[in-house]
């Protein structure tokens, strides 16, 4: 099922327009990364999608609704981390999301559970009680996702969630995102101008250069398109004999391979770790590590960062 | 509506929980220093002559000063602190909550965004209502044990129409201060603009309507009657002196109408003044069109800031 679509969604500011006509369609339960550099226009369009922005034309519906029109009904069934998100900072941690929980219409016990629960999902159980003002920013977007949690949405929107956020801070954000999109079955599209993290978590990705969108699919589907159906495998084996470099070369749907001593990387028609894993395990040989490398994807990104 | 109070009671408990309210204390106590005054003055001076004697204790002469700029009698006291009640509440009522991040999530909940201007203006509106009337219930406390006076039902009836006006001009200020929050991003250039409009009024205001009343020459007594009057609609352009008139009128039962202000705050105000007071229906004729212009005023500042804070757009910038 459709859980967001826009139509020739755009957004004209004075003379610049910077969302150009936006076709998106993301399912129910995808994460979709929306990836493109400053400026590209992520945050207007997740603006617009929300009903915080009316377009200037083009429509945009989540869920079937209008987000225009029926932004109220948007409202109750998205969620949203603004990339600067902030918090009422004389209140504790609980209060502000039992307020949160309020602006929801959820009162009394029911919304001390959800806040309880929230937190715990999000692992501030043990400083619920503590006012905002002592946490850190990692923190707050852990509670920034809490906030979101109590509210139990159908869709959520991040702009930016690892900003500004140490790299053991971003792991746990990251793994916190895929978690709670599982648990909650929840659609979850997630800006960034960083291809690795949205590599990390998303199923599908949009890429945005100056208010266009330039290709949106599934990870994989991009990689080969962007890179003429290349794919680059890298593995690392305990000892890399000529034998096996040799078997991996001859393997149908293999270009290249290179390497050093024991890592290799392969280039590829198609995904062959299956192959790739077997060729070496027949000739007695050790892989200690593999990994699907999307280096075209990130060629195509580099390029589109360099344009823009 | 749910939403409306639920953004209400979390104002209000902001205020009651803020340095502001704190502020708003001390006000509370100036206050009462004032009566104590007030009071022994009254007790000297005047024994049974006036028909209000607990009404003039919010009018009568509290402080001797050579200088406008303090206040002599309670009544001017208020003229100065319900500005400075209602700019405190409002002066980073919406770009504070825009700086700290917190205005981008409270817009995408499913509430109505006027909901969110409208609960802050009730709530500030709300706190003033709560410290004006703490401070005349104190006020009316003191007066009471100190000159052993009850007062009658109309002065109740007065002080009742009081409170409805001060809360009126406590709310422009309010809305004036929420206005500019709307308008400027800095919490502190919000501030600063709101109070330099109502110093404006306070300091420069008086010096530019005094300047021109000088420069005016009148050789006939009809000419000068009719310079006379335009200084005092001169002076109406300001809240203060709407808010003044009003007040006059309405504690003070002998003055027939707002004009004859200017001379009473210039000179010794009772003799010029008929001894017999107006009925409480007569006074408030007399200033119904004060009390109209600062309703109206209230309501302009509260609009121009819905409209500004519906149209606008907020990104997390």
């Amino acid at each position: 099922m459709v859980m967001i679509e826009t139509n020739q969604l755009t957004k004209v500011y004075g003379h610049t327009t910077v969302v150009d006509n936006v076709n998106l369609k993301i399912d129910e339960g995808h994460i979709f990364g929306f990836l493109g550099p400053n400026g590209a226009g992520k945050t207007t369009t997740i603006l617009m999608l929300l009903g915080l922005t009316s377009p200037t034309s083009g429509t945009a519906h989540i869920s079937g609704f209008d987000s225009t029109r029926e932004a109220l009904k948007v409202k109750r069934i998205a969620g949203y981390i603004p990339e600067r998100v902030g918090f009422y900072n004389d209140m504790s941690a609980k209060q502000n999301l039992e307020y949160t929980a309020n602006l929801n219409g959820i009162f009394g016990q029911k919304a001390n559970q959800g806040v309880s629960k929230a937190l715990e999902d999000v692992g501030l159980k043990d400083r619920a009680e503590e006012v905002v003002a002592h946490f850190s920013k990692g923190m707050k977007q852990r509670l920034a996702i809490a906030d979101i949690l109590v509210k139990q949405p159908k869709v959520a929107f991040l702009d930016e969630p690892t900003t500004g956020i140490d790299p053991a801070g971003i792991t746990q954000i990251l793994d916190l995102i895929s978690h709670i999109a599982k648990s909650n079955n929840m659609t979850i599209v997630m800006s960034s101008h960083q291809l690795s993290q949205i590599q990390r978590v998303c199923s599908h990705v949009g890429i945005m250069s100056k208010g266009h969108l330039i290709s949106a699919g599934s990870i994989e589907q991009l990689s080969k398109q962007a890179g003429d159906n290349k794919v680059v495998i890298e593995i690392q084996l305990a000892e890399a004999t000529a034998d096996i470099v040799e078997a991996i070369k001859n393997l149908p749907g293999v270009i290249g391979v290179e390497g050093e001593t024991n890592s290799l990387n392969i280039t590829c028609n198609e995904d062959l770790r299956r192959q790739i894993s077997k060729v070496i395990s027949d000739k007695g040989g050790l892989i200690t590590q593999m990994k699907l490398q999307s280096y075209a994807l990130e060629d195509v990104y580099m390029k589109i960062l360099k344009g823009a | 509506m749910s939403t409306f109070f639920t953004v209400t009671k979390k104002e209000l408990q902001d205020h009651f929980n803020s340095w502001r309210f704190m502020v708003l204390l001390f006000v509370i106590l100036a206050a009462i220093t004032y009566i104590f005054f007030a009071a022994g003055n009254i007790k000297s001076a005047a024994t049974g002559a006036s028909d209000f004697i607990f009404l003039s204790l919010f009018t009568a002469t509290a402080i001797q000063t050579s200088t406008s700029l303090i206040p002599s009698s309670f009544l001017s006291l208020m003229a100065v602190l319900l500005p400075v009640a209602g700019i405190i509440l409002g002066l980073d009522a919406i770009n504070s909550e825009r700086n700290n991040g917190t205005l981008s999530r409270l817009v995408s909940q499913p509430i109505y965004r006027d909901n969110i201007i409208n609960a802050k203006f009730t709530a500030g509106i709300i706190t003033i209502a709560i410290v004006l009337l703490t401070i005349v219930l104190l006020v009316s406390a003191m007066g009471l044990r100190m000159l052993g006076v009850p007062p009658s039902i109309e002065e109740i009836w007065r002080l009742f129409f009081f409170l409805v006006i001060g809360i009126i001009y406590g709310g422009f200020w309010l809305g004036l201060a929420i206005l500019f929050s709307t308008l400027f991003k800095q919490v502190a250039v919000s501030a600063i603009v709101t109070i330099a409009v109502w110093l404006f009024f306070v300091v420069f205001y008086p010096i530019i309507y005094i300047s021109i009343a000088n420069m005016i020459s009148s050789s006939t007594q009809a000419e000068a009657i009719k310079n006379a009057e335009m200084v005092i609609n001169l002076t109406r352009l300001s809240p203060i002196q709407l808010f003044n008139e009003s007040m006059a009128v309405l504690l003070i039962p002998q003055m027939r109408s707002a004009s004859q202000l200017l001379q009473i705050f210039s000179t010794d105000a009772g003799n010029y003044l008929l001894t017999t007071p107006l009925s409480l229906a007569q006074s408030l004729i007399a200033v119904w069109s004060q009390i109209t212009i600062s309703i109206v005023l209230t309501t302009v500042c509260f609009a121009l800031s819905y409209i500004k804070f519906m149209f606008e757009e907020i990104r997390s910038l």
